[in-house]
């Protein structure tokens, strides 16, 4: 990309600045994964004297890896999580879009209500729920030891976040103006908002996928109370056998960190192309 | 159906003119159905998933439980009585105040200064993305692990090998200097997290007002001022309340990285509640101030949100 | 187009949804159906019914591999079917028997701390005291309450000092026997003597609140005068302020050995910084001679250690006197045990778990499961076989001769972390004794509501 440094010398020396401490700062921000990386490589005697070493002594190993894919039953975990994330995750995104659209756009009692009552719900501790939870959906209804009622509590959950964000978005992005046209050219109110407002949503869409796939691919509190069974682990449950009373396995630790970080990073990427091109200018020019 | 720019122009002014309002439901009956149908199935699942646990759960305070037992009876104000006298739980709320205070600010300076470089069109910038993010995938047994060898072990070594005193014995074997290492591994964790928000916010910032501000004569500095900041007040009210909220909740990093140590001095306060609760088995005055911790936290973040949404542009 | 595009994506995503979902239900319902029927087996000669299936709670994670290969083994030889989920990482298991209740879930049989049995199993545990085990050993090292036997003794733990007999063989010439050396006095010669061999720092102390508080501190109730209910005595005096703890003889002597230790500690220079991990390496490979800890520290021991090396345990020894009963004794006791459900389980359900209970202890192959795969110190003196590992061997010598004093179950559930971190003060160096014991009296104080 052939860049127009627009001011002449004082914006190039600015650039350089820029890239200089991006690279600094990325660098000191990847020490500890690139760690993570190199001891999953390593036998676990080696990671715990020796975790500086780049290739442990021994030579490499990738038992770590093989015994944690056996260990973590990775194919069914990864399926589970993969079911749970994706599912939570798209009816997130679309209840919370259209609520944070009739809480922006009307003015209505029940509206302030319920998103000042999200707002003030996002702080409150989970341990407080924890239980209670646990007892209402378990004990009274039965409902636990299922991928769907898991997949019922992350939308719960997860609703006022999503909320909170497309609220702040709708309102700075989406100009009125373009849904009163849609109107006047005959749209209802739901082809208004799925064709006309969300698209416009396309970079917090992104983000709030991303944000939201993180937390629930490596949640473990929540399915740890609600999943027993072990058919139905996700992929952070599968790893707790590798951690001891007092002590961990920290090389197969780190092998499962791995596997299951990877398919997020990757998810990231992809997404990275979705949040730089969706961008549609929200005013209007030809 | 396409859009045609000017046919929009000319439709805006006239709607603008009539002073319409895009959801303008007359009748309560309307009103209803426009608003089940669309906040519908969030409030449902938003009340059963949430607002009732936490209704039993607030109705388990007012009762002596221990957390396992079939009784539960009921004392109705003792737990916050206790929770008066409980002096360390305080001390460690005045902690984790001090503690948030200092995170919040370098998380959003980082972050928003990061995601302000890597939006401006420099080479290699989704790779710097994915980079910083990364941090923020990695928590628990792991983090504490790594961190622990960094300010243990890493920093130890490089500080005999250069006689450099501050490095020389572990941060975390030192109260003060364990509150900074919390703060900065929480900066490392979260920068990631809140620069991504910026990014989306930076990206929604129409280019064409930046280039009609350049064209008027402004320079890049006060382009960014008068015409990017006001419009990036929704990434701030939310990248601050969130990480507010996030830090005085802080439990996970806590524990792996100190346990809360050295002689309990980083123990915050959503780790003295936890065992509150559930080692000292007071279930219900743990919760009472689980509760109590909640409602500081509500009160200061929904300040800073109505001061921060009055200040939100309209597109 | 886009109209289009957009219809098309929500009915793919909507029957994908779909398809999912019914995916989760038959998942759901048919992990249902395997739990509460188990497959027909001929050989029923030990379960009472031919389709039982119950569930283990397992606290100890490192033997989870271990009893899931157990299960399929019993399964086969008796047809009972038993689904064995460990506690989730840095939960309890006090924390997780608290939720499995709360979800109306609770396991069948539970393995659990012995604090945890003393507040849960009268309301939720049934009466063992006439199984046949209690007699064998069971309510020995078995919970009782109010006369009572609640609780099942899974294995026997015992602390002390660790100690590497070969290193300190080789570093002084001549032989080690550790019933030689009873009193802080001979410990502190024979540490002077690894000094002077090389040896810069022959001892290991842990950071850890857990290893300082829960262990270290609580030898000083238990060995009041070593019994369980003599060290009761001792923190109810606490509470009620009748006992001066700097006044105590037990307390101060055994924080004379501390103060000894300390000076011969590796960790010296930064006590706070100790790594657990590295701990065991230390006295595995040599690098020092003795740690405090318990014989479940082989764990991480046997990463480290090579086959000929001699290992034991012995007595946390101080300057009283050459009998007594703290330097001859070691700190044993039954450290995790188990537990039948009565709120769920169905009378089936609770007998093939006392079925399974017995299997333990009295057949061959769980016999060999608790000695030989798991490694542990059976509580049952009808088990001969040998223990594997040198710490084990070291606890089960004490415990055959009778020589252990009685592990106390009664400290609340936050004195680990609480008092720990006053150890980890005084560790550091930033109180002294009458700072901690101040410290010390106060929580007891705080306990007396």
């Amino acid at each position: 990309m052939k860049k127009q440094v627009i001011g002449g010398n004082k914006a190039r020396a600015f650039l350089i600045f820029k890239m200089f401490f991006l690279i600094v700062l990325l660098l000191a921000y990847m020490v500890p994964f690139f760690l993570i990386l190199i001891n999953s490589f390593k036998r676990k005697s080696t990671v715990i004297k020796e975790p500086l070493v780049l290739i442990d002594p021994k030579g490499i190993t990738l038992e770590n890896f093989i015994n944690a894919f056996k260990q973590m039953n990775y194919p069914l975990a990864f399926l589970n999580s993969l079911i749970i994330s994706v599912i939570s995750v798209t009816f997130i995104i679309i209840f919370a879009a259209m609520a944070a659209y009739v809480f922006v756009r009307t003015k209505w009692a029940a509206s302030k209500f319920f998103f000042a009552l999200m707002i003030a719900s996002m702080v409150v501790p989970f341990q407080v729920l924890m239980i209670p939870l646990v007892s209402i959906y378990g004990s009274s209804l039965g409902m636990l030891n299922s991928k769907s009622s898991l997949i019922f509590f992350y939308l719960g959950f997860g609703m006022n976040l999503a909320v909170f964000m497309y609220h702040g978005f709708i309102k700075s992005s989406v100009p009125i103006s373009l849904e009163e046209a849609a109107k006047l050219d005959g749209c209802t109110k739901f082809q208004t908002f799925f064709l006309v407002v969300l698209p416009l949503l396309k970079s917090i869409t992104s983000t709030m996928i991303v944000l939201d796939v993180l937390w629930i691919w490596n949640d473990f509190l929540l399915p740890s109370l609600v999943l027993g069974k072990k058919e139905l682990y996700t992929l952070p449950l599968s790893t707790y056998s590798f951690y001891g009373t007092y002590s961990n396995d920290l090389g197969k630790i780190m092998a499962g960190l791995v596997m299951t970080v990877l398919p997020v990073i990757a998810l990231y990427l992809f997404l990275q192309k979705h949040i730089i091109s969706g961008i549609v200018s929200g005013a209007v020019k030809s | 159906m396409a859009f045609s720019p000017s046919l929009f122009r000319k439709n805006s002014k006239i709607s603008a003119l009539k002073g319409m309002v895009q959801m303008n439901e007359k009748t309560l009956a309307a009103k209803t159905k426009t608003f089940l149908m669309f906040a519908g199935p969030a409030v449902f699942v938003f009340i059963a998933v949430l607002i009732v646990p936490l209704i039993y759960g607030v109705y388990l305070t007012f009762t002596s439980w221990d957390g396992i037992s079939n009784n539960k009876p009921f004392v109705g104000l003792n737990n916050y009585i206790e929770v008066f006298k409980d002096k360390e739980f305080w001390n460690s709320l005045v902690l984790t105040l001090k503690y948030v205070a200092v995170s919040v600010v370098f998380i959003n300076l980082i972050a928003f200064i990061l995601a302000f470089f890597v939006t401006s069109g420099i080479k290699g910038q989704n790779f710097l993305r994915a980079g910083f993010f990364t941090p923020n995938l990695i928590g628990g047994v792991v983090l504490g692990f790594i961190w622990r060898f960094v300010f243990a072990r890493a920093l130890v070594s490089f500080g005999t090998a250069f006689d450099i005193d501050i490095f020389s014995t572990s941060w975390l074997s030192d109260p003060q200097k364990a509150f900074w290492a919390m703060i900065i591994v929480t900066t490392w964790q979260y920068s990631g997290y809140m620069m991504l928000i910026y990014i989306a916010g930076l990206m929604g910032v129409p280019k064409d007002l930046t280039e009609a501000a350049s064209i008027d004569g402004a320079t890049g500095f006060q382009a960014t001022r008068h015409v990017v900041l006001p419009m990036m007040v929704p990434s701030f009210v939310i990248c601050l309340f969130l990480s507010i909220t996030r830090c005085f909740m802080v439990y996970d990093l806590n524990l792996s990285l100190t346990e809360g140590g050295p002689f309990a001095a980083t123990r915050m306060v959503a780790m003295h509640v936890y065992k509150k609760a559930f080692e000292a088995k007071q279930y219900g005055t743990g919760q009472a101030e689980a509760l109590i911790l909640f409602i500081i936290v509500a009160i200061i973040g929904i300040t800073q949100i109505t001061l921060g949404k009055r200040k939100e542009v309209e597109a | 187009m886009k109209k289009n595009k957009k219809i098309a994506a929500i009915i793919a995503a909507g029957t994908f949804a779909a398809a999912a979902l019914a995916g989760c239900s038959n998942g759901t319902a048919s992990s249902e159906s395997s739990s509460s029927s188990s497959s027909s087996s001929s050989e029923t000669s030990k379960a009472s019914s031919s389709s039982v299936s119950i569930t283990m709670l397992n606290s100890k994670m490192e033997i989870q591999p271990q009893l899931e290969e157990m299960a399929k083994k019993y399964k086969e030889q008796t047809g009972v079917s038993i689904e064995v989920y460990s506690t989730a990482n840095g939960a309890s298991p006090a924390e997780t028997i608290a939720q499995k209740y709360a979800a109306g879930d609770p396991p069948t049989l539970a393995m659990l701390d012995g604090t945890d049995i003393l507040t849960i199993a009268k309301e939720k545990a049934i009466d063992l005291s006439s199984e046949k085990w209690a007699s064998d050993g069971g309510s020995t090292y078995g919970i009782s309450i109010d006369g009572t036997l609640y609780s099942f003794p899974f294995c026997i733990e015992g602390r002390g000092l660790i100690y590497n007999k070969t290193i300190i063989e080789k570093l002084t010439g001549k032989e080690f026997n550790p019933d030689s050396i009873k009193s802080m006095d001979a410990l502190k010669k024979l540490m002077d003597e690894l000094v002077a061999a090389g040896m810069e720092h022959p001892m290991v102390i842990n950071k850890e609140d857990w290893s300082l508080g829960a262990h270290y501190l609580a030898t000083v109730y238990e060995e009041q005068d070593g019994t369980a209910a003599g060290a009761y005595k001792f923190t109810e005096g606490l509470k009620k302020g009748t006992e001066k703890l700097i006044e105590n003889k037990r307390f101060n002597t055994i924080m004379d050995t501390f103060d000894m230790l300390k000076e011969y500690n590796i960790n010296k220079a930064d006590p706070m910084a100790a790594d657990y991990d590295l701990n065991a390496s230390y006295v595995a490979e040599g690098k020092s001679a003795f740690w405090f800890n318990g014989n479940w520290a082989w764990a991480e021991i046997s990463e480290y250690v090579d086959d000929s090396t001699e290992m034991g345990i012995m007595p946390l020894v101080q300057n009283t006197s050459e009998d007594d009963f703290a330097n001859n004794r070691l700190c044993a006791s039954g450290s995790k045990q188990v537990m039948i459900d009565k709120i769920k389980a169905t009378p089936e359900q609770q007998q093939a778990a006392k079925d399974f209970l017995n299997w333990l202890v009295y057949d061959e192959a769980g016999q060999s499961v608790l000695v030989n795969d798991c490694s542990l110190v059976p509580a049952f003196k009808n088990i001969t076989l040998e223990v594997k590992d040198p710490l084990g061997q070291s606890i089960k010598k004490y415990v055959d001769a009778g020589n252990t004093v009685e592990g106390f179950n009664g400290c609340p559930g936050d004195h680990w972390s609480t008092l720990g971190a006053s150890m980890q003060k005084y560790l550091a160096g930033q109180i002294d004794r009458a700072g901690l014991a101040s410290e010390v009296e106060a929580y007891w104080a705080k306990q007396a509501k």
